[in-house]
């Protein structure tokens, strides 16, 4: 049960290991395009998470997948997963068409609700690694850390 | 310098308010077009033909803009390549010289040479825009842009105010000074 454990916060980890970086290596503007079409922050606000959110993304990935300071990590991630969920959902509710203010082309890979359910997945599985971090600890650096602190003892 | 896409409504939104503030301030604004029709636009490459081979015979605004602004009534049509060369003659354009231009695999390497060059630079959406070396993505962000660099345009007959759908339907102006890549 432990492997699947350490699978999830893996395959968690290269989610945003591969959002992160694919954000990063673009000029962030494209980012910030996506984050004003959600209508909820805008202005310098916009663009301050248009430029931070990817690099939190990113070490939160490298974090999961090395599995290091795991339980941060997996906390930190299941905090942006319901932040993402509960900025989708509303621009759902509020009937918002997520392309009006410009043409996302290879931006917008998914539909917005194929999104909310590929986000619901991720954030359940995280939700599943915050219960039993101390289980995912398989294949991680804490793990192998804490193996070594054993021994010296 | 813009980034567009023929299909692409916040380039239609874009383009009318760039012409209204072209007229405002002829010798402060220059514009350059560059070609960059995304994958999901079906029409997208059969406007920038028209509009390239148009061009070379030295009509581009005259059909660029009637593209655009005709953007809504043609974009749902299956077929789309006799309305851009309907308004192609309609503006002057040898349309013997242009269906002859339109098969040739240049022109279409062109416009796929700039949306590749625009890739290489990060581009993904439309439209994007290069204001003095500064890039900015989408209309609105564009919009107030313009306003921070011009003012803000004055609302045009019957045009809700910060509704994007009446920038879609309003008059368009005459067509503005631009260099083409």
């Amino acid at each position: 049960m432990s492997a699947v454990y350490a699978a999830v916060r893996i395959l968690a980890g290269l989610v945003f290991v591969v959002s992160g970086y694919g954000k990063l290596v673009r000029p962030y503007q494209n980012f910030l395009l996506i984050v004003e079409s959600y209508q909820l922050i805008e202005g310098p606000m916009a663009v301050l998470t248009a430029r931070v959110l990817p690099w939190a993304e990113l070490f939160c990935g490298v974090f999961l997948i090395f599995g290091l300071w795991t339980r941060f990590a997996v906390r930190a991630a299941w905090v942006m997963y319901t932040m993402f969920l509960v900025v989708l959902a509303q621009a759902l509710l509020r009937g918002l068409n997520l392309d009006e203010c410009g043409c996302l082309g290879d931006l917008l890979m998914l539909s917005p609700g194929i999104m909310l359910m590929f986000d619901a997945s991720v954030w359940l599985a995280l939700l599943g690694l915050w219960h039993g971090p101390g289980r995912a600890e398989r294949w991680s650096l804490d793990g192998l850390l804490e193996k070594q602190t054993e021994v010296s003892l | 310098m813009e980034y567009m896409d023929f299909e692409c409504p916040s380039c239609a939104n874009a383009a009318l308010m760039l012409q209204r503030y072209y007229e405002k301030f002829p010798d402060d604004i220059y514009v350059e077009l560059r070609y960059f029709p995304l994958s999901g636009h079906r029409h997208a490459m059969a406007a920038a033909r028209v509009a390239e081979c148009s061009r070379e015979q030295g009509y581009y605004w005259e059909v660029v803009n009637p593209i655009m602004k005709t953007q809504k009534e043609w974009k749902d049509m299956a077929e789309t390549r006799p309305v851009f060369m309907k308004i192609a003659a309609d503006a002057g354009v040898d349309l013997e010289a242009l269906e002859a231009c339109y098969k040739t695999p240049e022109v279409a390497e062109r416009i796929f040479q700039e949306r590749w060059e625009a890739k290489k630079m990060g581009l993904q959406a439309t439209p994007t825009f290069y204001v003095n070396e500064e890039m900015i993505v989408g209309f609105k962000a564009m919009k107030e842009k313009m306003a921070e660099l011009f003012g803000e345009l004055e609302p045009l007959p019957g045009e809700e105010m910060a509704d994007e759908e009446a920038h879609r339907s309003a008059p368009a102006a005459a067509p503005q000074k631009a260099a083409q890549p």
